[in-house]
């Protein structure tokens, strides 16, 4: 059993002087072959005519976990060979990058940043946003990845794997599960970059660090919830071909990646708790598959008119029916079955913005640290937006939408009698990261240059606040 | 029962049971039109589905559109009669292909409007190609080659053609594109009427070679009806476009030479 460690633990920061040497060598190979940083990068996305399974990356849809779960599967493979090849331990795994644990994990690892010389060092991406390559930490809205495990379905109105997109059932929107956007769309965003643009964005090498991450949660929720992935056969069967350390072509369908053990690696710590000596190498059996689909919401409520984003902090009221206002109560009592959602729909722009926007409900304008704690709905990255609306390849074309359950905010909104029945106010607000103290000074100086940018607009065609049927 | 509880909670039953309507409507049609057939010419192109047209038109129309087509009185008279006829067209052949669109406008909609706008949404949709077959496929029925035996195999080769255009591409994939639906009052039926509109416009640009085959079909109309009707839900539901359309193209040109080739033969 492979195990992949932290990227700051020692066996972590050991496999990143050999992941260092291994990028270092793929990036001299023919760009043509399978095997070269090149190459692996493009299967992700690529600005050029794609060459064979190139740009293939799979967002905004109940495809997002598998697909990078076998993406980082084969790419470890072909680097392991390489790390191999340069002198390197037969056991090497992929670190992860665990942000969410605050304080200097929070910054881009040392080795990503210094030294600070794309010839010297394989790992260092000049193009990052300097904030971070001075060593800077996410701001916590970013890394968070509390709200994601919270959530109980893989597919439902708030979700953590992403809407149905089975070939032949048509979709008026692309809309991914809430760890698609936190932390994983807001990391992307922030680092800037290569980062930001999914075309680019496998070509920086904490890529792939941070995606071991996204695939750690996705373990972690899996253990936590008991294994509610899709059981239906246009997931469960879906192939997804990639390249092996060989440079042939190789495949495993979604149901086949489920579970890190079906792979033969887990992380330290372990997903489902315990010491890595403990994790046994046997798949668990999934659960029995519940009869029906997840029902449809019942939209009460929504704003009139598009809202633009432009980098700046921005609110927009939503009318709730006055045929709607009684049930919102109703669903906001502690022993209701019912959910309340917010529904950030039709997101239409030309590229991804490099600002994330925390969105908060009836924020008062001099609100305190409790208030933004309180009334704090989900972070919106957008990354990907540009895939969505103009996708690759033969993909038919979507808005993008973003659902976050609002049921806790209603129901202290209505305990605090901050309550107006008849409308809510949706509050975008910029992240910027807070200077501290412990901050590096060059990080700190950076700051204000480095994060205020104002961006083509972002067209957020309705919010609006559904309940469950 | 929680089958029987969940198709009633369906946004779109009353859709796909006037879907059910048109065509159980058109067979009888077919059926009438054959009865009469037996004891006039019969096997004329006008036989079939336009038997409700014809019969609109009392013994015009009988004695064949060619006749018709002499005056512009009559033909304006035919072609307003015929409305019914390609309302009913619309509903059987192009309804089945909106029905995501539909649910997807039902299921946005506030919950208390979800029929209304469901039905706002296919007023506009069906009325476009109601429009599009008065005026286009109408006047195009009285000309003398739609009468031909090669009309068919034409009609069907040009929209294996049209498959392959940029244009055609275009229209499709915007065939997938949603527009946002305000909640309330006019604003709610003037959103989905814009979505409405553009969804159908998308489509007709996509699907209009195909209806002329179907319009032009002649003896064996329905089935025609029914497999283009099959040919364009496919094609509408898949969400890889290109794929889609280029399959179907190859399908139309298969069928555009086989029938061909069976007039040769005849």
């Amino acid at each position: 059993m492979f195990v992949r460690s932290e990227a700051r633990s020692p066996k972590g920061q050991e496999a990143l002087q050999h992941y260092a040497a291994a990028v270092g060598a793929m990036k001299k190979r023919e760009s043509s072959s399978p095997t070269s940083w090149d190459y692996q990068a493009a299967i992700h996305g690529t600005e050029s005519s794609p060459l064979s399974l190139q740009k293939q990356c799979e967002h905004e849809s109940w495809y997002f976990f598998p697909w990078h779960r076998i993406y980082l599967f084969y790419f470890e493979e072909i680097v392991r060979q390489a790390v191999v090849e340069t002198g390197g331990p037969e056991d090497w795994t992929l670190p992860y990058w665990n942000y969410d644990l605050g304080g200097e994990f929070a910054s881009l690892p040392e080795p990503f940043r210094q030294p600070a010389d794309e010839g010297e060092n394989p790992l260092y991406v000049g193009v990052r946003r300097p904030y971070y390559n001075a060593g800077g930490p996410l701001p916590e809205l970013v890394s968070t990845e509390e709200a994601a495990l919270a959530l109980r379905e893989f597919i439902g109105n708030a979700m953590f794997g992403g809407n149905n997109k089975s070939p032949h059932r048509p979709r008026f929107w692309g809309q991914s599960g809430l760890p698609e956007e936190t932390p994983h769309g807001t990391v992307h965003v922030q680092v800037g970059g290569w980062m930001r643009n999914p075309e680019e964005a496998a070509w920086d090498p904490i890529f792939w660090l941070h995606h071991a991450n996204i695939d750690r949660i996705w373990a972690v929720w899996n253990e936590k919830e008991g294994l509610p992935n899709p059981v239906e056969s246009g997931w469960t069967d879906h192939p997804f071909e990639f390249f092996d350390a060989a440079g042939n072509p190789a495949s495993k369908t979604c149901g086949e990646v489920t579970e890190t053990a079906l792979l033969g690696y887990t992380y330290d710590p372990p997903p489902g708790g315990g010491t890595v000596e403990e994790v046994v190498p046997t798949p668990t059996e999934p659960p029995e598959p519940e009869a029906g689909a997840p029902t449809e919401p019942k939209f009460v409520g929504a704003t009139e008119g598009t809202t633009i984003l432009e980098g700046e902090a921005t609110e927009v009221p939503l009318e709730i029916d006055p045929n709607g206002q009684e049930e919102v109560l109703e669903s906001a009592e502690p022993d209701d079955p019912r959910h309340l959602y917010i529904n950030i729909e039709e997101i239409r722009g030309d590229s991804t913005p490099d600002t994330v926007y925390a969105t908060y409900l009836n924020l008062p304008e001099e609100a305190s640290d409790a208030d933004y704690e309180n009334r704090y709905l989900t972070t919106l990255s957008f990354f990907g937006l540009e895939r969505t609306t103009e996708p690759a390849e033969d993909e038919a074309p979507h808005g993008m939408r973003v659902s976050a359950e609002a049921t806790e905010i209603i129901r202290r909104l209505r305990d605090e009698s901050d309550w107006d029945r008849e409308r809510l106010r949706i509050c975008f607000r910029p992240v910027v990261p807070e200077p501290s103290l412990d901050m590096p000074e060059e990080a700190r100086e950076l700051l204000d240059t480095s994060h205020a940018s104002r961006h083509s607009p972002i067209e957020i065609g309705r919010v609006s606040l559904s309940i469950d049927a | 029962m929680p089958a029987l509880r969940s198709l009633a909670r369906r946004p779109t039953l009353w859709v796909e049971a006037m879907i059910a309507a048109a065509w159980l409507a058109l067979l009888l049609g077919e059926g009438a039109a054959r009865a009469s057939s037996t004891s006039s010419s019969g096997g004329s192109w006008e036989s079939g589905p336009l038997w409700i047209c014809t019969t609109g038109l009392g013994g015009l129309a009988s004695h064949g559109p060619h006749q018709a087509a002499t005056t512009a009185p009559l033909q304006a008279a035919s072609l307003a009669a015929g409305t019914p006829m390609w309302a009913l067209m619309a509903v059987a052949m192009m309804a089945p292909t909106a029905l995501p669109a539909v649910r997807h406008t039902a299921l946005t909609s506030l919950y208390w409007r979800r029929r209304r706008a469901a039905l706002e949404f296919l007023v506009v949709f069906l009325g476009l190609w109601t429009a599009f077959s008065v005026l286009a496929l109408g006047p195009l029925m009285t000309l003398d080659p739609v009468g031909s035996s090669f009309a068919l195999p034409i009609a069907l080769a040009a929209a294996a053609l049209w498959q392959l255009t940029p244009l055609k591409l275009r229209a499709l994939r915007a065939c997938h594109r949603s527009r946002p639906l305000p909640p309330r009052g006019w604003r709610a039926s003037a959103g989905v009427a814009d979505f409405a509109f553009h969804n159908g416009a998308a489509c007709l640009v996509s699907c209009w070679a195909m209806m002329v085959a179907a319009a032009v079909s002649g003896p064996g109309r329905l089935l025609w009806m029914g497999a283009i009707t099959a040919a364009i839900t496919v094609e509408k539901l898949d969400e890889r476009p290109r794929t889609a359309s280029r399959r179907l193209s190859a399908l139309l040109a298969a069928a555009a030479a086989g029938v061909a080739l069976a007039v040769l033969l005849d």
